[in-house]
């Protein structure tokens, strides 16, 4: 938390330049100033500094431009959002950990705990991973960088296959697998999942061999935690890309004479998984069992929702040049796919398009979720929105969100209430497949940040700050109160890139409830809860999820924007397969810690 | 020869109306190509959008159901390779998933088709993938059954030959498609010919009537400028002769003052001089006296009828003193009682207040008309018909003698050139030609205002 001091003095600073911005250049902004969304890059004062590792050395290994998530997680319980980048360990040492674990101290200034939790291998698994190197394909040498400083044990890998093998690291979610309080992390990657078990806020270890998971090989993308089976034990889903290894790389050209990324048409599809939770940190792989076994699948990104809004989690996949799967919930642990029935799975022309990030929520407040996925360029971003009888209709070609991202490269992309207005925006971020095609279709670009104006989305990138707006390499996406304000912060990865910490500082901004949701019978961090207030007369809708955008997760904390109202009305809490929680009215400005069945346990008001 | 069939030589059509007509032709074709080449242009447009659009769609399912029978082909190939730890059925939701993709795909190309598809074509299609799925469908009630290897069995021996049986088939398809596409590119090719010729035809009938138009401007003003080198040259030949007129005009009268007046004068001087000394003396008797005088009387009357005559050739006063109508039939009495021929004057209309230049052209043009009967035509019958109405004065002089051969005469005269003036002069029209008496009809009409 910033003093206010400085916040004053920022204030006082930005006042003139905001009113010179006004005079100058009104006429270029169709944004009103009474909702002036701000985004500034507070990467370098907040001690982030952590460059994400693609191992490229030209060969043009289809992993290479494919990493990587981040994740916001409350790591030590403080109630203040940690942040992990996914970083890798490549065949030949490089990469150098698994990850960048940044510690919060609550104000938005950050400490790199990566090697004292433990998220760095042992120098055997190093060793390890070298032998796999495949010559002319790998890098040689150690990136060395905040790994080799470890400032604490290493990971003690119970199992030891997990981390033997390759780790082109790839995506994470976070959640509270065991129960016991503490939010464990599982790490997607070219090679496998790894799974870490959070010890008390102090260190995390590898138990994906004990977890029966080490087994699993695979090029895995996005995952998620999700109750399929509301037994209060969260579940893990782990999406898989393509059949890929060094050594089955396919030559790519572009013009013939440069080798390139290949698209993933070139390789055969991998079905994602779904593991069970057994309890006891034992995981069962139930994919074919539920109905996901999908070999034709090329999964980059994945979303729960509530299709049929029947309580029970649905999954959306976006898979890359295969049509997307939803799969509804059948309530006894399968699933059915429903993706061409329901009109998700093509684009309106009928084109499997190439599906990356994801993201489910009620943007138009009915209480029924829209479903976002990020495209390809030329295909322009997804954006269905339901109808009745579960049909959904891609209204992004006649919106402006369609005309923006027609010819964008998305991938990144999350629903959020940015300027707490009470409707749920929607940023994307962009970024090119290949950085040495200049002339790809898919440059470096700016991101996207759609401001849901009542159910109109308006473009607002390019007025929410030079540093938001310019052009990267962009993969990953995630949001957080990193300074507890009460306003969604964000962060953005790049590919071979710094990631970059934003603080909101839209103004004005509306009122704001947040609720952070502790489950008893339920599991723990509440997953898969929904919770549903009045506000200005209008009944909005949140869930607890993990996963979405692109290989990234966001806070587990529930953001209500208020606009102008004095408080959160009617406030219903439906914990997952419990009856519905009547906490009725929550005012505005601060934080509720929520347990299920004791309703609110604590309140932290917001300096604002 | 009548009047109305007889073009005025000197009076050519304006060609203002030519080039205004010629004009309007030329943009009203230019219009009509402009919108035509429009129209067409944007109906091929139209068309080639909505069947490229429609290709398009087509051609996305048509990559759908390549795409589903290769996938099918890897599917039946990775359940087979025993590389995924899943048993055999759970790979049947995958193969369900892909027949219903598949069948959507078919059913949603032959909507799209831009050509019908042959139904034999059709037909082998769908018997195809029947069979496809009545293979797999056995292999996997074998894998219910228990029976692995023999589900493996039909997978990779039934299935795959039927699955290689709808990739051939789809192949067809493609095939199918391609042609279509170059017959749709060729169809498209031969309308853009097609609308190429109708434009050029167009562009041929628009030059040949800019041609047409544009070398009648160019004759209509060829034939106005030749019209007024004539008149300039009638003009100039018209100047000469006034002034030789003039001088002409003046010698004669110059002449007869000398000669006739002159000497009569003189013997009227001489004659009062004998009768004055025949006075003083006294010796003459008063009736030799009286005869002397009435002598010299005679001859101051002749004087004095001398000098009247030329003051009306001169100017005719008797149109300021008694008008237009009185001064014609005077005229025409003078001439006929002169020349002794039959002219009937006839006048209808109120002739006063006309203006003076008007009266005074009309009565010379008159003048030149009888004195032309007279000199040239060998008539013995002449007749005058002046007429007022509301607007015009018309006054027509018709005689029964030789008449002109051309109204467009090779050589006028100065009278004619004359009394083509003086109408011209007045704003009227003039006329020569071939009168209702067998002579000639000299026929003017000069606008007035209402009297």
């Amino acid at each position: 938390m910033r003093s206010c001091s400085r916040r004053t003095r920022l204030a006082t600073l930005r006042l003139p330049l905001a009113v010179l911005a006004l005079a100058l250049g009104a006429s270029l902004s169709a944004q009103t100033p009474a909702a002036r969304v701000s985004l500034t890059d507070v990467t370098r004062e907040a001690g982030i500094a952590a460059r994400h590792d693609n191992g490229a050395t030209g060969s043009k290994l289809l992993p290479e431009t494919m990493g990587a998530g981040a994740a916001f997680l409350d790591v030590d319980n403080d109630g203040h959002q940690d942040l992990l980048l996914v970083n890798g360990l490549f065949p030949g040492g490089g990469g150098g950990r698994y990850a960048a674990l940044y510690r919060n101290d609550g104000t938005g200034r950050f400490t790199d705990i990566s090697a004292r939790v433990g998220l760095q291998p042992t120098a055997g698994n190093r060793e390890r991973a070298t032998g796999n190197r495949q010559p002319g394909t790998v890098r040689s040498a150690a990136a060395g960088g905040g790994g080799s400083k470890a400032d604490g044990p290493g990971p003690r890998a119970e199992g030891g296959a997990a981390s033997a093998a390759l780790r082109y690291g790839m995506g994470v979610a976070a959640a509270d697998m065991d129960n016991d309080g503490w939010t464990d992390i599982v790490l997607t990657s070219v090679g496998g999942i790894t799974l870490f078990r959070n010890e008390g806020g102090t260190r995390f270890v590898d138990v994906t061999a004990q977890a029966g998971l080490g087994d699993k090989r695979g090029f895995s993308t996005c995952a998620l935690w999700v109750d399929v089976d509301r037994d209060g034990l969260v579940d893990l889903l782990v999406c898989n890309y393509v059949q890929w290894s060094p050594q089955t790389d396919l030559y790519c050209s572009a013009g013939g004479g440069t080798k390139t990324y290949c698209t993933p048409q070139a390789y055969r599809g991998s079905t994602s998984w779904l593991f069970r939770n057994l309890g006891r940190g034992r995981f069962e792989d139930v994919t074919a069992r539920a109905g996901l076994f999908d070999v034709t699948g090329k999964a980059l990104g994945a979303t729960v929702l509530d299709h049929d809004g029947d309580g029970w989690p649905d999954l959306f996949i976006a898979n890359d040049t295969v049509p997307n799967r939803l799969y509804r919930n059948n309530h006894d642990g399968t699933f059915t796919e429903l993706g061409l029935q329901s009109g998700v799975a093509f684009s309106t022309d009928g084109r499997a398009r190439a599906g990356m990030g994801v993201d489910a929520a009620d943007v138009d407040n009915s209480g029924r979720p829209s479903v976002a996925v990020t495209n390809f360029s030329g295909e322009m971003l997804g954006l269905f929105v339901p109808q009745e009888d579960g049909v959904y209709v891609d209204s992004a070609p006649q919106s402006a969100v369609g005309r923006a991202t027609r010819q964008t490269l998305g991938w990144g992309c999350f629903f959020f209430d940015v300027n707490l207005d009470g409707w749920q925006d929607l940023l994307v971020v962009n970024g090119q497949l290949d950085p040495a095609l200049a002339r790809s279709p898919g440059e470096a670009s700016p991101p996207h940040l759609f401001v849901n104006r009542q159910g109109r989305f308006e473009d607002v990138a390019r007025a929410a700050g030079s540093a938001f707006a310019a052009a990267r390499i962009g993969r990953g996406a995630a949001f957080a109160d990193i300074d507890a304000d009460g306003d969604p912060d964000v962060v953005l990865t790049s590919n071979g890139g710094y990631a970059q910490l934003f603080r909101n500082d839209s103004a004005p901004r509306g009122g704001v409830v947040r609720l952070r949701l502790r489950g008893s019978s339920s599991n723990r961090d509440a997953i898969g809860t929904r919770v549903t207030g009045v506000v200005n007369g209008v009944r909005v809708s949140r869930m607890v999820r993990t996963g979405s955008s692109y290989l990234s997760q966001s806070e587990l904390v529930l953001t209500m924007g208020l606009g102008a109202a004095p408080a959160l009305e009617q406030v219903v809490v439906e914990w997952p397969g419990r009856p519905a929680e009547r906490l009725g009215r929550l005012e505005s400005g601060a934080r509720y810690d929520i347990v299920e069945g004791r309703g609110v346990v604590a309140s932290v008001p917001y300096r604002r | 020869m009548s009047d109305a069939a007889s073009p005025d030589p000197a009076a050519p059509r304006s060609p203002v109306t030519w080039l205004v007509v010629g004009v309007l032709m030329a943009a009203l074709m230019v219009v009509t190509a402009s919108i035509y080449a429009r129209v067409e242009v944007r109906r091929l447009r139209d068309e080639q959008v909505t069947l490229t659009e429609r290709h398009r769609l087509d051609t996305l399912q048509l990559i759908r159901i390549d795409t589903n029978v290769r996938t099918i082909q890897d599917t039946l190939r990775d359940m087979t390779d025993r590389s995924e730890p899943y048993p055999l059925s759970a790979w049947q939701q995958t193969f369900d998933r892909l027949r219903v993709d598949l069948d959507q795909a078919i059913t949603r190309e032959r909507a799209l088709a831009p050509v019908a598809r042959p139904a034999s074509q059709a037909r082998q299609l769908d018997e195809a993938a029947q069979r496809l799925w009545e293979a797999i469908a056995r292999g996997f009630a074998a894998a219910r059954a228990g029976r692995d290897e023999a589900a493996r069995a039909i997978f990779t021996t039934d299935a795959t030959s039927r699955q290689a049986e709808l990739t051939h088939q789809v192949s067809q398809l493609l095939i199918a498609n391609t042609r279509a596409d170059d017959e749709g590119t060729a169809r498209a090719r031969a309308v853009y010919d097609a609308v190429d010729r109708q434009i050029l035809w167009l562009n041929v009938g628009l030059v040949a009537a800019l041609l047409v138009a544009g070398g009648t401007v160019v004759l209509a003003v060829r034939r106005s400028i030749i019209a007024l080198q004539q008149v300039s040259v009638e003009r100039r030949a018209l100047s000469w002769r006034m002034i030789r007129l003039q001088e002409d005009v003046q010698a004669g009268l110059a002449r007869e003052l000398h000669d006739e007046f002159g000497q009569v004068l003189t013997a009227l001087g001489f004659g009062l001089s004998r009768t004055r000394r025949h006075v003083e003396q006294g010796t003459t008797p008063a009736p030799a006296l009286a005869g002397q005088l009435a002598e010299l009387q005679d001859l101051a009357k002749q004087v004095l009828d001398g000098i009247r005559q030329r003051s009306r050739a001169l100017h005719p006063v008797v149109l300021d003193d008694f008008g237009l109508e009185h001064a014609l039939r005077s005229h025409v009495e003078l001439v006929a009682r002169q020349t002794g021929l039959p002219i009937a004057v006839e006048t209808t209309g109120d002739f006063t207040g006309l203006p003076a230049e008007t009266a005074t052209h009309l009565y010379r043009i008159l003048q030149e008309s009888l004195t032309n009967v007279v000199r040239h035509a060998g008539a013995s019958e002449v007749a005058v018909h002046a007429t007022r109405d509301a607007t015009a004065v018309t006054l027509r002089v018709d005689d029964d003698g030789r008449g002109v051969q051309d109204g467009r005469a090779t050589a006028p005269g100065l009278g004619l050139t004359s009394m083509r003036e003086r109408a011209a002069l007045m704003g009227g029209t003039f006329t020569i030609g071939e009168g209702p008496l067998g002579g000639t009809r000299v026929s003017v009409r000069v606008p007035v205002a209402s009297p």
